[in-house]
């Protein structure tokens, strides 16, 4: 009997961790709600919120990389459908401007889909630039708002070029993007 | 004298009665073990069988529309480089020549998508019906609270009415639909007063176009928890919402002496050069 009751307390913890998840993600906790779907992914990997959940709170605390497998297992509804598009659109797009600044590829030519997130915006930026020399950084204003810009660069650290996005509002460092 | 073969007998039968539920209690634990552990590797199988998946649809696309992707890592793609005809609508060929020819053509036409969070708003209704139990009205709900916080004078009343009076006009049907979740959020908020649920009610409200109480509930929040930046920002637009303009220049001064936020620093420099109104 004991066995059984531990069993079932087992099963409730497991189904509650969805909706601490989503309480974490409304009080804005986003790398711990990343953190809490990459360690319990396997177990709610048929539910599309979870997933959806999941990958939202990753892309907010900046983990692009892990948007790879909620792209891939988002498709059974309409919402999934859109937001997979919208999180690959992403993925391609911090690739595609990782590859540019390591090794001057040319994006200029490419016309994607943008979305609303950071890295998007940047990225149009950029791939209007023409190819050029290699700067140490670019510096873009935002087009609806001249106090809003955008500083993109490559941090040497040891072992890897990250990708750094700083996004200052006149002169004031509001949020800083590392991707790699 | 004794019947030693009865007694056996009757020793076997209580042996037996003695383990039946021992081993009922046994094999029910195994086969629910059994069940729990299939579904679980099932699930692994899942996302080990994705990569396949991802290379099958990869290849399948490669001899149906004719897409390469110039990669350096992907071995299968460099295969179809050799595309002769290019239809750049329905195909996107990303190699060194193209971009040599192709002018550039990033235009603001590019098409902009949006993620889609109405999944949140089905996991706030399916974890809500815990509340559903008591019905009371709203409107004593929130008047019970809204006169203990109450701080704008007998004057700004008539102002904020009359705004009231004209946003609801405005929004009534989203009102009543988003009516029912802000009374079960202030019922959870009543039983554990929690800031969070607060100032969720704050910009509900604010989003609704009820401003007074979206200043309400922002003040209780900033009461409660004096270091949320939202619930600050909730605050000073709705005293700008409500005609109060100095008042919001005056309170959000006041808090970026405490705080340096930056995106309150945003609303005011928003604020006094009128962008914001």
């Amino acid at each position: 009997m004991k066995i059984i009751l531990i069993l079932f307390l087992a099963l409730s913890l497991h189904a509650n961790i969805k909706q601490d998840m989503f309480n974490l993600y409304q009080n804005k906790k986003y790398e711990k709600v990343c953190r809490m779907g990459f360690d319990n992914f396997n177990k709610n990997s048929r539910d599309e919120e979870f997933i959806s959940l999941y990958a939202f709170a990753c892309l907010n605390s900046d983990y692009i990389d892990r948007l790879a497998i909620p792209v891939a297992m988002l498709k059974f509804s309409k919402e999934s459908r859109s937001n997979s598009a919208y999180f690959s659109v992403i993925l391609m797009q911090k690739k595609l401007l990782y590859h540019a600044l390591q090794d001057n590829y040319d994006l200029s030519t490419l016309k994607l889909p943008t979305t609303d997130y950071i890295l998007s915006k940047v990225f149009d930026l950029y791939s209007k630039l023409k190819i050029n020399e290699p700067r140490a950084f670019y510096l873009f204003e935002d087009e609806n708002d001249k106090k809003l810009t955008y500083k993109l660069y490559l941090s040497k650290d040891e072992n890897v070029k990250k990708m750094v996005i700083e996004e200052f509002y006149d002169t004031i460092t509001i949020k800083r993007h590392v991707y790699w | 004298m004794l019947n030693t073969r009865d007694l056996e007998q009757r020793w076997l039968r209580y042996k037996i009665k003695f383990y039946i539920p021992h081993f009922i209690i046994f094999i029910s634990i195994i086969i629910i073990s059994v069940i729990i552990l299939t579904f679980f590797n099932s699930d692994k199988k899942d996302i080990k069988k994705l990569p396949e998946e991802i290379n099958k649809t990869q290849i399948e696309t490669q001899t149906n529309k004719e897409i390469t992707i110039k990669t350096p890592k992907v071995a299968l793609i460099k295969k179809s480089i050799e595309v002769k005809s290019i239809d750049y609508n329905e195909s996107l060929v990303i190699t060194p020549k193209i971009q040599e020819k192709e002018p550039s053509n990033i235009s603001n036409n590019s098409l902009k998508l949006a993620p889609s969070l109405d999944f949140m708003k089905n996991m706030q209704h399916a974890h809500l019906p815990y509340y559903k139990e008591e019905p009371i009205i709203e409107n004593q709900s929130v008047s019970a609270i809204v006169e203990e916080t109450q701080k704008p004078e007998p004057l700004e009343k008539i102002q904020e009415a009359v705004v009231a009076e004209e946003e609801i006009k405005k929004i009534r049907i989203k009102r009543r639909d988003a009516s029912k979740d802000i009374r079960d959020i202030i019922k959870r908020f009543k039983k554990n007063n929690n800031p969070a649920l607060s100032l969720f009610v704050a910009k509900k409200y604010y989003e609704l176009g009820e401003y007074h109480k979206a200043y309400n509930y922002a003040l209780i929040t900033n009461q409660i928890n004096r270091d949320i930046d939202e619930s600050w920002i909730i605050f000073t637009k709705s005293l700008v919402k409500l005609k109060q303009k100095k008042m919001a220049i005056k309170t959000l001064n006041e808090y970026l002496k405490s705080s340096h936020s930056s995106s309150a620093k945003i609303l005011l420099d928003e604020i006094i050069s009128g962008k914001f109104k």
